[in-house]
């Protein structure tokens, strides 16, 4: 992974300094309430329902060993125990106290981590794929392009106060595991067709798509493709000539219309590209492109590990007989391990979903334990992803048995990855000032819903989402069952969306009837399930297959008829 | 006399913003400089003779405004100031680099409005050479940031570049490569 040389650190440093003079300057009185808001969010400090919340940048979602275990003293030391996994891959702390927030930022700069741009109207964490590396479908390594885009954004001068935040997503693979048409900006590596069509692997040289205009919240839009293929020297001067038309023209009128992608649905993809490829073409110089040694360098840290040769019929054969003589074995198995580029070798998804837990929740035990299995069954390397879990990426087939007998102890083995108890679940009321509702009692009934695995199974692969307001942090309108939290005169209410998908196939799910009371949602869920059980053709239908040939009206029926 | 940050001191400043419902007659000679709102300069532009010697008027603008048809008259432009509505608002950080990058802007380029002494570094790099801030706010604080004005990973207008330059010669030969 990426290592720190002195000028990072020095950039941290001199960042981590100048927010404890902002914190002072504050706190005796020269900078306004006012004034420091902006200051606090552009280095990811919240005042939330309880306490400040600090959230810390986890960046394209790797975390080495000895990152997590300062993360661990911190939640110990700092918080309540326990910190936070985020859907854009990053950590919440969500008890910390304001005068200590310097403190910990000291602290986690001592394991090159920061808080910066992690909130605000700025360039956000870039996030990933977080099979990064060693998914099997993989074109390139997106990961040392995240870094060069990491710092490229970070502090970058001309962009700390855009109209709104903004987003960026990279993937190497076929599959988009990280959403990148629901992102500000989606980048996908690509080789560049030859005159006929694609060649082969390894020989065309390397650039990307480009997307534009995705996003969630009020008014869901799916990015639009504005660069089938650019040069990868070409890649932040590119980034720079959509943000300078963004910073430029994006509103600043009204908060909701603010994001680049309501710019882009204004001008329309056409107007908005060549606004963009005329600032490329008139601002560009030779200074803003990247070298090919600059590139390698990059690319140096992310070489692939030293994998130790193995004989991969050894290790099948052991599972084959573990998988026999223990079902529960079999079960996380089938969920939770992934294909791995390197024969005799999986990734493994460890679930932060065990019931009772708010999804995504992780305790500081967990946390240390999680550093140890790294170190012992891996390269001393975890990712977070996206549906708030985490990975560890390069397991022997060999170990996967004792390690799921590790991870049970450890309440992290839960066999539910790409189910519908695999929820997705923002903070929502209970910690978050901006919420409409509380969405983590919503997501406790839904799971009590799902404890019987058979059903659950059954269901087979199915996502649920809740948010709990229309920022839709738990981006709940690509989801199969989405849920949103609303407001109406004091009392909370839930509006249930269906067919939403992420990926290749990216929708935007439809809305199914008037919001429902917070008692009828865990019952409505599960009228949705049955539905889709009682009317798909086979258990290969899929959910959204289903809600393809049927629409919104069969749920609809059944949802609302209970109510007459 | 209000003072401003100027050219890396913080000097006295006498430049008059001539506001756009102001009527104030502009002479070709002026005694003091004055930053004229661009609808005005534009048309006093058309109908006025300017002989070696003369002072010219600078012209000001909002970060949002459409500058296409200044762009031809920026050479004979001594300086040019963006009015910043409020600190959150980073248009003028894009229309000042801009005009430096896109259009080779050479003069006086003046940033003032709502500004705070924290945004002094990131308006040097976008290639504002003159900064006033808002009311209240220090100047004396602003410098000490600009002086500690340290590494960045992207230098600035003048001087762009890219994250890794200059590092990776010198450190591929210590760097642990992981
Ligand atoms: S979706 Fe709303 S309630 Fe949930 S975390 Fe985001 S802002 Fe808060």
């Amino acid at each position: 992974m990426y290592q720190y040389d002195d000028y990072d650190r020095q950039v941290v440093q001199d960042r981590v300094q100048q927010f404890k003079g902002q914190m002072s300057r504050f706190l005796n009185g020269e900078i306004a309430e006012q004034t420091f808001l902006p200051l606090r969010l552009q280095n990811g400090l919240y005042l939330q329902k309880h306490a400040p919340m600090l959230r810390v940048a986890v960046p394209y979602g790797v975390l080495a060993s000895t990152q997590l275990r300062k993360l661990a003293q911190i939640a110990k030391t700092y918080d309540r125990g326990y910190c936070h996994v985020t859907t854009r891959q990053n950590l919440q702390f969500n008890w910390v106290k304001m005068e200590q927030v310097p403190e910990i930022l000291e602290q986690l700069l001592e394991v090159e981590m920061h808080a910066i741009q992690t909130s605000g109207n700025c360039i956000r964490n870039t996030t990933s794929d977080p099979l990064a590396g060693v998914a099997q479908d993989e074109v390139a390594d997106p990961r040392p392009y995240c870094e060069i885009i990491r710092q490229w954004s970070t502090l970058h001068p001309e962009f700390a106060f855009l109209p709104r935040k903004f987003k960026i997503a990279v993937i190497g693979a076929h599959e988009d595991r990280a959403a990148i048409q629901l992102h500000d900006i989606g980048l996908r590596l690509v080789e560049q067709p030859g005159v006929d069509g694609v060649g082969p692997s390894g020989v065309n040289p390397l650039g990307f798509e480009v997307w534009v205009g995705g996003g969630l919240g009020r008014t869901p839009m799916l990015g639009s493709r504005i660069r089938s293929f650019l040069p990868q020297a070409e890649l932040l001067a590119y980034l720079k000539a959509i943000l300078r038309v963004y910073n430029r023209h994006g509103r600043r009128d009204n908060k909701y219309k603010a994001r680049i992608k309501i710019l882009v649905k204004a001008l329309g993809i056409e107007r908005f590209k060549e606004q963009v490829e005329d600032e490329f073409k008139s601002s560009s110089r030779s200074d803003h492109l990247l070298k090919p040694d600059e590139l390698a360098y990059a690319r140096s840290f992310f070489s692939a590990p030293n994998y130790p040769l193995i004989d991969p019929l050894e290790g099948e054969a052991l599972l084959a007989e573990q998988r026999q003589q223990h079902p529960d074995f079999e079960q996380w198995l089938t969920h939770n391990v992934h294909a791995h580029k390197v024969a005799g070798y999986a990734a493994v998804t460890l679930s932060l979903k065990a019931v009772g837990r708010a999804p995504g929740d992780i305790h500081y035990r967990q946390l240390e334990a999680v550093a140890a299995l790294a170190e012992r069954f891996g390269f001393a390397e975890v990712r977070t992803a996206q549906q708030q879990n985490m990975v560890l990426p390069d397991v022997k087939k060999s170990d996967l048995f004792a390690l799921w007998q590790a991870l049970e102890s450890e309440q992290l083995a839960t066999p539910t990855q790409g189910t519908a108890a695999d929820l997705v679940c923002c903070p929502g009321a209970d910690f978050c000032n901006l919420a409409s509702a509380r969405s983590l009692p919503i997501s406790a009934a839904i799971q009590q819903r799902l404890v019987d695995l058979d059903k659950l199974y059954r269901l087979g692969e199915l996502s649920l989402r809740i948010s709990g307001c229309i920022n839709a942090c738990a981006h709940h309108h690509i989801a199969d069952i989405g849920i949103l939290g609303l407001e109406k005169s004091g009392r909370e209410f839930y509006q249930i969306t269906l067919g939403g998908q992420s990926g290749n196939h990216s929708k935007i799910g439809k809305v199914l009837g008037p919001a429902l009371a917070a008692e009828a949602v865990d019952g409505a869920i599960d009228q949705i399930f049955s539905v889709y059980l009682k009317l798909r053709l086979s258990a290969q239908e899929s959910f959204a297959e289903l809600f393809a040939r049927l629409g919104v009206a069969p749920f609809k029926e059944a949802v609302y008829a209970q109510d007459h | 006399m209000p003072r401003i940050i100027k050219d890396g001191g913080i000097v006295d400043d006498s430049a008059r913003i001539i506001e756009i419902d102001e009527d104030t007659p502009i002479h070709s000679s002026l005694q003091q400089s004055v930053f004229l709102p661009l609808s005005r300069w534009l048309v006093m532009q058309s109908g006025m003779e300017i002989t070696e010697g003369q002072k010219l008027a600078g012209v000001w603008f909002d970060g949002d405004a459409d500058i296409a048809a200044l762009i031809d008259h920026l050479d004979r432009l001594p300086a040019i100031a963006i009015r910043f509505n409020s600190f959150q608002d980073g248009t003028g950080f894009s229309l000042g680099a801009l005009l430096r990058e896109s259009h080779g802007y050479g003069g006086e380029l003046r940033a003032f409005g709502q500004l705070i002494a924290d945004q002094a570094p990131q308006l040097r790099r976008c290639g504002f050479n003159a900064i006033a801030l808002q009311p209240g706010e220090s100047l004396e604080t602003a410098m000490s940031m600009l002086e500690g004005m340290n590494l960045s990973y992207q230098g600035s207008i003048y001087s762009p570049r890219t994250p890794f330059k200059f590092r990776f010669s010198s450190a591929s030969n210590s760097v642990n490569k992981t």
